[in-house]
């Protein structure tokens, strides 16, 4: 099946590239607003799993229409003549290093090659006669074509645009590469198969394959978000603290460290998010993360030659029971391992005992044992819900940003409330479960069902 | 909804060569994807190309240094877990050189115990809370820091569960060996086996005893009956032993083995092994790893696009009612000021006659006067020139209501940007 190839033209400045960002997904196509800054055609493919589905390739601007078109038309030729006499300027140009047609010829050269034509025009902006000459020159190659207004600052002269579109025109269609949601680059897209009878079967199943791939897409964002809160929520910040003096000193490293660690995890979930969904090059502005609950931050656990309490007396009940199964073997195991558990039992409660005090402990003063300050896991509920509100903004601000927009992606948790009060009942409760759940670990089933809770937060925006 | 390609594709790349090599790829994988830099150098230039997603898995796998755990390490535990397993059954067995061994020692010890280090494994690896931390399982750290495998501590969702099957591979080492030894060992020499006990007083208790552990194989092999019971027991008597021959012990002694010590062990290492294998295909489907490479590998940008520097003039502003100024328009054809002539508009063999006739030699300085809103072009650019040729002064003119506002300052930039190209000076109209 031949891969659908589309040559977007127009005049320059009217968010060519931008619609080419917006339907091949890329976002570090060169989107300027100074006109004239594309001189050269470039091809950009929409890949799904690796597979090409569609090249949209973007051209430089017309530049001299009126002067082309004067020259072709000095050939006076009829209508089967004419692509063969555009395919001669163009040859004619490409042997001229100089020509000032150069932006002409770079655009025409895909379409003369088989690429259908999208036309870019800016509904915003009065219709004017000097298009005529470029809708001409497109006419003549008889390629395939439509035309997308693309309402730049508003659609005042859309109607006006469509009357003068229809006319050259196979297709017209309003489109606006900046805001268009799913539904409208789908819309376009179905036009694309209306297009060229040889392209229909390609294209629609590059919808279909598209729209199981967003789903996908989403479905992994969220299980990303999930992922990334669960590591956040259940992670734990340990600083040892070998005398008293310096507790609060290493109270503030702590609390530094711990809250570096979360920003790392959150700005690693931050470029996962956008390498999925193809937004690498995108800009934020958030707020940092901050980590300011005192319930976070705990002095009670202590340490002992790099261990804590709890595994030296495990280690010490083991060697305890180690010993007493030496006993009963030598009673021929008579003792019903009776001797195992009660070594296990003595020597575990002795080091219970001597590690009740953990000050004291010292060889010639040297301090053994002492206090060890623990930062996490997040069981503050109101915290954990901070940390998913971010994430969930930044998924959301993913979803619903096309590729297109090079604006700065400002994240705040301050919808979440909103997202969280659309919610059923028994959803605020499993997603306040699998948070509290969420401090010791989820295993992957629980990561599952947060997954499907983020995506329902998410839908609860959409359907604002 | 059938599997994806790109999750196919993953499938089959990562479990070509058995499930510990497929578990560190992927995790390889996944940390190589949570870096910045997904790009592979070779995949430059190939976007446009439409090529499979095993293309670029196989392109990163030839690239990228694998971290795994060392195969001898594993073969090391293996053989040392089998030797003990043997050694100690060996030890079982000959401790008391010539004297029956007491049936409870190696019960215990290859039966009942690991039946327990079963159950409790069990409840650690699948049921308890705690089974999503290293901390708390002091073996599995030292592991994890013996293998160098910290680095994957943040995927423990895998890492924990190979790791619970494979310390489970190593108990079934053990306890295979153990049964082997026995087999081996029973071969080539005669062991006696009795019971001793000082709390269990009376043959009937023991016999109630052997009945309930030996139930699960009462079908297959007989309980030891009470008349055994009662002639293998050893009594301690002055020092002297009443010991009496107890042969068909040995089977009881087996099937404990492989009932209590074995097949648990097995059971456990199965299920773990089938949860890792669920939970691996699961992470390689539901995470967006191999999306999130593939769409990096498939990433395009413009080549070599013109940036522009911004370092652009404040245009003067210009009085165009002024007297002495020559106005000439640029496609407004319904401009409400007294104009010389509207370019743009008409056929360009019509403009350009104009612009070489004589009409187009003005006595007065020229402006030429365009909306902001408009686009320039090259055509503009060459009407300008062919006016420079006639006249000493031409100045391009912005001149338009919508004055204010974003779009009105990347107008302002293009025409700016636009000027500095054509080398033409810009000027803005009141």
């Amino acid at each position: 099946m031949p891969m659908p190839v589309f040559a977007v033209v127009g005049h320059p400045n009217k968010g060519k590239s931008s619609i080419v960002s917006t339907l091949t997904r890329q976002d570090a196509i060169n989107i300027s607003e100074i006109s004239g800054t594309t001189t050269s055609s470039q091809a950009f493919t929409l890949n799904i799993d690796g597979n090409s589905q569609y090249s949209l390739i973007d051209t430089p601007g017309f530049q001299r229409p009126r002067q082309v078109l004067a020259r072709l038309q000095q050939q006076s030729p009829n209508a089967a003549e004419r692509k063969q006499v555009l395919q001669d300027f163009v040859s004619q140009q490409h042997s001229n290093p100089q020509s000032k047609y150069h932006d002409e010829t770079e655009l025409l050269t895909p379409i003369l090659d088989g690429a259908g034509i999208i036309y870019v025009v800016d509904g915003s902006l009065p219709y004017s006669p000097e298009f005529e000459a470029e809708m001409t020159i497109l006419q003549w190659t008889g390629q395939p074509r439509m035309a997308l207004i693309n309402p730049i600052g508003g659609e005042m002269h859309v109607a006006e645009w469509q009357n003068a579109l229809s006319q050259y025109f196979n297709i017209v269609r309003v489109f606006d590469p900046m805001t268009a949601d799913l539904n409208k680059q789908f819309t376009v897209l179905s036009a694309f198969a209306e297009l060229h009878e040889p392209w229909r079967q390609s294209i629609e199943s590059t919808l279909e394959a598209l729209s199981h791939y967003i789903k996908r897409l989403e479905q992994q964002g969220a299980l990303i978000v999930a992922e990334h809160i669960n590591q956040m929520v259940s992670h734990v910040s340990e600083i040892k603290v070998p005398t008293e003096f310096v507790q609060a000193t290493l109270e503030k490293t702590l609390k530094a460290q711990y809250q570096q660690h979360l920003r790392q995890i959150e700005s690693s979930m931050q470029s996962q998010l956008q390498a999925l969904y193809a937004h690498s090059e995108m800009q934020i502005e958030t707020q940092a993360l901050t980590v300011d609950y005192p319930d976070l931050f705990d002095s009670s656990h202590w340490y002992l030659y790099g261990l804590d309490r709890q595994k030296i007396v495990m280690l010490s009940a083991s060697a305890g029971a180690a010993a007493g199964v030496v006993i009963d073997i030598g009673v021929g195991g008579a003792s019903l391992m009776t001797g195992a558990i009660a070594g296990g039992i003595i020597s575990g409660a002795a080091s219970l005992f001597a590690t009740a005090d953990p000050d004291n402990l010292s060889i010639q003063g040297v301090p053994l044992a002492g206090k060890t300050l623990t930062a996490g896991p997040i069981k503050t509920l109101s915290f954990s819900f901070v940390l998913l509100g971010r994430a969930v903004d930044f998924l959301d601000t993913l979803l619903n940003r096309t590729h297109a927009n090079r604006s700065v992606a400002e994240i705040n948790d301050s919808r979440f409330s909103d997202r969280f009060d659309q919610l059923s009942k028994p959803e605020q409760l499993k997603l306040t479960q699998a948070l509290q759940k969420s401090h010791q670990g989820l295993d992957e089933q629980g990561l599952l069902s947060l997954r499907d809770l983020i995506l329902q937060l998410c839908q609860q925006r959409d359907v604002d | 909804m059938t599997s994806p390609l790109a999750t196919k594709t993953g499938l089959r790349f990562f479990f070509n060569n058995g499930l510990t090599p497929a578990l560190f790829q992927w995790l390889n994988f996944r940390q190589f994807v949570a870096q910045k830099k997904l790009k592979l150098p070779s995949a430059t230039g190939a976007a446009n190309q439409s090529l499979e997603a095993n293309h670029y898995l196989n392109q990163w796998h030839q690239q990228q240094t694998m971290i795994m755990p060392a195969p001898w390490f594993f073969r090391m535990l293996i053989l040392a877990a089998i030797l003990i397993g043997f050694g100690t059954m060996t030890s079982v067995l000959n401790y008391q050189a010539n004297r029956p061994i007491n049936i409870w020692l190696p019960l215990a010890l290859f039966a009942f115990i690991p039946f327990l280090l079963t159950l409790s494994s069990c409840y650690f690896s699948v049921l308890s809370p705690a089974k999503q931390h290293i901390s708390g399982h002091p073996l599995l750290e030292a592991m994890v820091n013996k293998l160098n495998l910290t680095v994957f501590l943040p995927y423990k969702n895998l890492l924990l569960p190979w790791l619970f099957w494979q310390v489970q591979r190593l108990a079934l080492a053990f306890a295979i060996a153990a049964l082997l030894g026995f087999f081996i060992l029973a071969t080539f020499q005669d062991y006696r086996f009795a019971w001793s006990s000082t709390l269990i007083t009376d043959n009937a208790t023991m016999t109630q005893l052997m009945t309930i552990v030996t139930w699960p194989w009462h079908w297959l092999v007989a309980t030891p009956s009470a008349e055994l019971i009662s002639q293998s027991r050893i009594i301690a008597q002055d020092g002297t032993f009443q010991s009496i021959a107890g042969e068909s012990w040995w089977l009881t002694l087996v099937m404990a083995i492989v009932v209590y010590g074995i097949l648990p062990r097995l059971l456990l290492t199965w299920f773990l092994r089938q949860r890792l294998v669920t939970q691996l295909r699961a992470s390689i489907e539901h995470s967006g790893d191999i999306e999130q490479f593939i769409v990096a590998q498939t990433h395009q940008a413009s080549h070599n696009p013109i940036l522009s520097d911004d370092d652009y003039k404040a245009p003067i502003t210009v009085n165009i009612d002024q007297v002495g100024i020559d106005l000439i328009t640029w496609q407004q054809a319904d401009f409400d000021k007294t104009i010389v002539k509207n370019l743009g508009n008409a056929d360009w063999l019509a403009d350009e006659q104009w612009l070489t006739s004589a009409d187009s030699q003005r006595a007065k300085p020229v402006f030429v006067l365009v909306d902001p809103m408009q686009t320039p072009t090259g055509e503009l650019a060459d009407c300008i020139n062919l006016l420079q040729l006639h006249n000493d002064s031409v100045d391009l003119v912005l001149y338009g209501q919508q004055a204010e506002g974003s779009r009105y300052h990347s107008q302002l930039k293009s025409w700016q940007y636009f000027a500095k190209q054509h080398d033409i000076t810009l000027k803005r109209g009141r």
